[in-house]
């Protein structure tokens, strides 16, 4: 008689399993709360984004470096070059952790990444700007950091928005302390707020576009150029502020 | 004694569903598991003997999946079919067991980046699909696991693009574009006068 035991099947062993205890389901709850965190994770992280995007625009928005995009290709070089490129990058490595994170839904993964990713992109760019320009949130927390109200990182970062060119960038904000028929004089307006006591001259660019009418005593502006010494060669000059 | 509950009611359980049987697990029946095991087992064990380069282990991968399968059972929404989540569940054993071995897969899959068309081949005969079997035993270990399952999945476990879709969870574009890259590779690398 063959009492050799014939091995188990595999039928055989997971229901013994099942029987047995061993292997248990989990219960439903795990399921929805992993959900529940899930979508949790992704609402932080695309917050982020959104906020990361924002600040970004408002940057660009408190240091005027938007009007260097009409002076031509030297003031485009000139954007890319001031450009938060750091942030940006941030900004996507988030999105890309976000639509990773989609991918997990079945709304995610049926979609192609470029159209998933390209809408959170766009998505986040609506938002974005939205919360810079039609909220003064922006405004109100670079008032608060210049008085050191907010926690150190975003103090930081809201008090560090503004910034100055480098000396010799050649991209100053000013305001305007004379005016001729082809040149001005600027007094550069510093990180604080306050204006330094040496006047520039500004030498516009020979061509018919580039005159001095309608700059007044006290228009603040924007000129981007060569510098030599107290006088700048512009290629591009654009009044940011009227004077009162 | 659980066997024996199992063999009088198992023949009652032919004309459930595969997802009403799960329902009936979630609610419960613990069971009524052996039903889903009896008709996926050789499904399974097909599955992974053609994906998996050596198929030495297939067992013990496949009573790993049902396992996995039963833990989660909680998890699977009973509106969506059962196919297609329980092939998940294998899919994933087996690229896990790849990636151990050989297969490193991308970061970024780029047949999922674009757009793909879903493109249908309606006018594929059953001699078509028994030509297509027999190229793609031949040529299974000159194709990438990319490729090869797709091609596994579509023509020996029978699912259409949208069911492969949720299996390996890309778009049914990408399902589409992936078979006909598969049986162009396919037909490259075969002397269909071998057949």
């Amino acid at each position: 008689m063959n009492t050799e035991k014939k091995p188990f099947t595999i039928k055989e062993t997971i229901l013994n399993e099942i029987q047995s205890g061993k292997v248990a389901m989990r219960p439903k709850f795990f399921f929805s709360l992993k959900v529940i965190a899930t979508a949790f994770v992704a609402s932080g992280i695309l917050l982020v984004s959104i906020f990361i995007l924002n600040f970004i625009l408002f940057s660009i928005r408190v240091n005027s470096h938007d009007s260097l995009l009409g002076f031509g290709p030297r003031g485009v070089g000139a954007f890319l070059h001031f450009f938060p490129w750091g942030l940006l990058i941030a900004g996507i490595i988030f999105l890309v952790v976000l639509e990773r994170l989609l991918r997990q839904f079945r709304f995610g993964y049926k979609i192609p990444t470029l159209i998933l990713f390209g809408s959170l992109i766009l998505l986040s760019g609506v938002l974005a700007t939205l919360l810079d320009r039609e909220t003064p949130m922006n405004d109100r927390l670079f008032a608060q950091s210049r008085m050191h109200l907010l926690p150190p990182p975003m103090n930081a970062l809201y008090a560090g928005a503004r910034h100055l060119p480098p000396p010799q960038g050649g991209v100053h904000k000013g305001i305007v302390s004379s005016v001729a028929t082809s040149t001005f004089t600027i007094r550069f307006i510093d990180e604080d707020g306050g204006t330094n006591p040496n006047d520039i001259t500004v030498f516009l660019p020979s061509r018919a576009s580039a005159t001095t009418t309608g700059l007044q005593i006290g228009d603040t502006v924007l000129v981007a150029g060569d510098e030599e010494g107290a006088t700048l060669h512009a290629f591009g000059m654009r009044i940011l502020q009227k004077s009162k | 004694m659980f066997h024996l509950y199992y063999i009088l009611v198992g023949t009652t359980m032919e004309n459930l569903t595969d997802e009403e049987i799960a329902k009936r697990v979630q609610e419960g029946d613990r069971e009524i598991f052996g039903v889903l095991v009896d008709r996926y087992e050789q499904k399974l064990l097909r599955y992974g003997k053609k994906f998996l380069s050596r198929p030495e282990d297939v067992q013990d991968i496949v009573q790993d999946v049902f396992i996995r399968a039963y833990e989660n059972i909680q998890s699977f929404d009973t509106t969506q079919r059962f196919n297609s989540w329980i092939y998940r569940i294998a899919h994933n054993a087996y690229v896990n067991v790849l990636r151990r071995n050989v297969y490193a897969p991308t970061l970024l899959d780029f047949d999922t980046v674009l757009v793909h068309f879903k493109y249908d081949d309606p006018s594929e005969s059953e001699r078509d699909q028994k030509y297509m079997r027999e190229l793609i035993d031949q040529g299974m270990s000159t194709l990438s696991p990319k490729y090869r399952e797709v091609l596994i999945l579509h023509y020996f476990e029978d699912m259409a693009y949208k069911d492969i879709a949720d299996v390996l969870r890309i778009p049914t574009g990408t399902v589409s574009i992936r078979l006909k890259r598969a049986k162009e590779a396919l037909k490259k690398t075969i002397n269909p006068a071998h057949l």
